[in-house]
């Protein structure tokens, strides 16, 4: 009702007003030609690039396009109540969002309209969907770290917060999980999520808010979802408005995590509307600036300073792959912008190595200097004995006798890949991660049959949780592991390798 | 080279007329009736930019009451058509 009272306190003052008539020229333009979700039109001489225009069944569109006499636009929302021969009127405004902390919680298309059956977003403050990323002078460089809660991950590819870390793999190698398990994570981390969905199935996206709902992680996390059947001008802006929701909590100072899943898809949109405003088509039938549609995305990403706020936005896009082609044309483009890559491989999936993160191919370039000290102690050891037993386990298929020192490095190695393997939706806290990596790196478990790992590992981590909540919580606090740890823990691993 | 004297006349007289075309815009005032001269009068003091345009009139009887000014592009939509309209939105919007 608000907005109606507003509507005839606006009439009432116009009346009692003596001046006379408003009368503010408006930019009119006729509608030519419909096609998927871009129109063109003709007329709306005065208008700029991005400025919004409405037609008159109340649709909006943002113009993209500019040709000598014709202006294209890509219709947000339902384009086909739009006729050729149907009126535009230029707004004066440039797409832009609502945004305030009722976000939080709440599953919004694109341009913010609520998908979860609740109450329109209002809000006073509006954030521009495209926006210039942050300067030099803004930035700040990584130091926090993100904790994924993944032990592969926080121990081998470290995630820094401000950082973009690309998520690649083939369809079905738990992609989605690394994402979703590290949203978990953040539960009481003082991080906002963001989960973009950009051309995913509604039932895939319903299965995930339910998930996070059932984990409590609703609280912290805003859901921006562009569905498969959605129009693709909505999926083309989709990751922009998620951007422009996490840039409103950076600037308020807090950190955010932005997840875009995924933008092969984004890809495939925006090469749609591309090729149906006749745009050149270069590789892969891609326009030219495909490489520049991701660029000032993931720019965006950014760890202000402390004058700036000191906020930041964490992004793991995702990105797909066919047959593990990480040489395609957008995979290339999307590596190259990112900090760094989680690469996912089927293969390994399927052996039951699960994340199935391939840890010689992948690589964080920035968030080593966000790593705590405690787990850098740990974590180089780990790398080491990988790096071994990759080497040697595909020389030693082909020697039949091996020497003792052989054996124990293969042994090491499968030790170590065996606590690396993780359960979904089972995040650890820093805690629990250096306790077990340091156990395995140690030397420790080299003796225990590879099978009875993954029960040890269930009893140490359940024992440390109870009886040893005292060194957990040392590790946490202090993020470094003393001799005076390093002996508790000791003493945990053999109590719990005697029963 | 020397231009021909005729030609440049020619020239002349022809950036005169465009300038003078551009000078006089072309205007077209939408009414639901047939608008008398002084209605025509009073709204060029109203818009001073209707004084020296040229001025085409259009009947639509949709509008119900008041005026639209086309020029170009541009539009000042004075018609309680559109009035009604902004009405009915706020309300499907409020409701």
């Amino acid at each position: 009702m608000k907005q109606f009272d507003q509507y005839i306190k606006d009439l009432e003052k116009e009346l009692s007003s003596s001046s006379s008539v408003k009368a503010q020229p408006q930019e009119v333009g006729t509608v030519q030609e419909v096609k998927d979700g871009v129109v063109t039109l003709r007329g709306l001489h005065n208008v700029g690039y991005g400025e919004l225009i409405e037609f008159d069944n109340g649709e909006t569109a943002m113009i993209i396009d500019m040709v000598e006499d014709i202006v294209g636009a890509i219709v947000l929302g339902d384009y086909l109540g739009i006729s050729a021969g149907q009126k535009a009127r230029g707004t004066g405004r440039t797409l832009s969002v609502p945004v305030s902390d009722e976000v939080l919680g709440r599953t919004v298309d694109p341009i913010m309209r609520p998908l979860d059956n609740g109450a329109n977003i209002k809000s006073k403050t509006y954030y521009p969907v495209e926006k210039l990323a942050p300067g030099i002078v803004q930035r700040k460089s990584v130091s926090v770290p993100l904790q994924t809660g993944i032990k592969a991950i926080d121990s081998l590819i470290p995630i820094g917060r401000g950082q973009r870390e690309l998520i690649i793999g083939d369809r079905g190698t738990g992609k989605t999980t690394i994402a979703i398990d590290t949203i978990l994570n953040q539960k009481g981390q003082d991080v906002i999520c963001i989960y973009c969905a950009i051309g995913q199935k509604n039932s895939k996206v319903a299965t995930t808010i339910e998930l996070l709902r059932a984990n409590g992680a609703l609280d912290y996390t805003v859901i921006v979802n562009a569905a498969a059947a959605d129009p693709v001008t909505l999926q083309y802006i989709a990751p922009y408005t998620a951007t422009a929701i996490g840039e409103y909590f950076m600037d308020k100072g807090k950190d955010v995590l932005v997840i875009y899943d995924d933008l092969s898809k984004h890809a495939w949109a925006y090469r749609q509307v591309s090729l149906i405003l006749r745009r050149p088509a270069g590789r892969e039938a891609y326009p030219g600036d495909v490489f520049y549609l991701h660029s000032r995305l993931l720019e965006r990403s950014a760890r202000l300073n402390e004058e700036n706020g000191g906020g930041s936005i964490t992004s793991l896009p995702i990105i797909e792959t066919l047959e593990n082609d990480v040489s395609a044309y957008i995979p290339t483009n999307v590596i190259s912008i990112t900090d760094g890559q989680i690469f996912l491989e089927t293969d390994l999936f399927n052996s039951g190595i699960r994340p199935a993160v391939n840890v010689g191919l992948s690589v964080s370039r920035v968030g080593s200097a966000a790593q705590t000290k405690a787990m850098k102690k740990v974590a180089g050891k780990l790398k080491l004995d990988l790096a071994q037993y990759r080497e040697l386990s595909a020389f030693s298929q082909f020697e039949s006798d091996l020497d003792a020192e052989t054996k124990s490095f293969l042994n090491r190695g499968a030790k170590v890949t065996q606590i690396l393997k993780q359960d979904q939706s089972k995040p650890y806290d820093l805690g629990s991660q250096i306790a077990i990596i340091w156990a395995a790196t140690k030397g420790h478990l080299d003796d225990v049959p590879l099978d009875a790992i993954p029960a040890f590992e269930q009893k140490f981590i359940a024992d440390l949780r109870t009886r040893g909540k005292k060194v957990l919580e040392d590790i946490n606090k202090n993020k470094d592991v003393s001799e005076d740890v390093e002996k508790k823990l000791e003493q945990f691993v053999k109590d719990n390798l005697a029963e | 080279m020397k231009i021909d004297p005729e030609l440049k006349q020619d020239l002349r007289k022809y950036l005169k007329s465009r300038m003078d075309a551009e000078q006089q815009a072309q205007v077209t005032i939408v009414a639901p009736h047939k608008l008398s001269k002084e209605d025509v009068k009073s709204l060029q003091q109203k818009f001073p930019m209707l004084a020296k345009a040229e001025i085409t009139q259009e009947i639509d009887t949709a509008l119900i009451a008041g005026v639209v000014i086309r020029f170009g592009s541009r539009m000042i939509d004075l018609s309680l058509q559109s009035q009604l309209q902004k009405l009915e939105k706020t309300l499907y919007e409020t409701v």
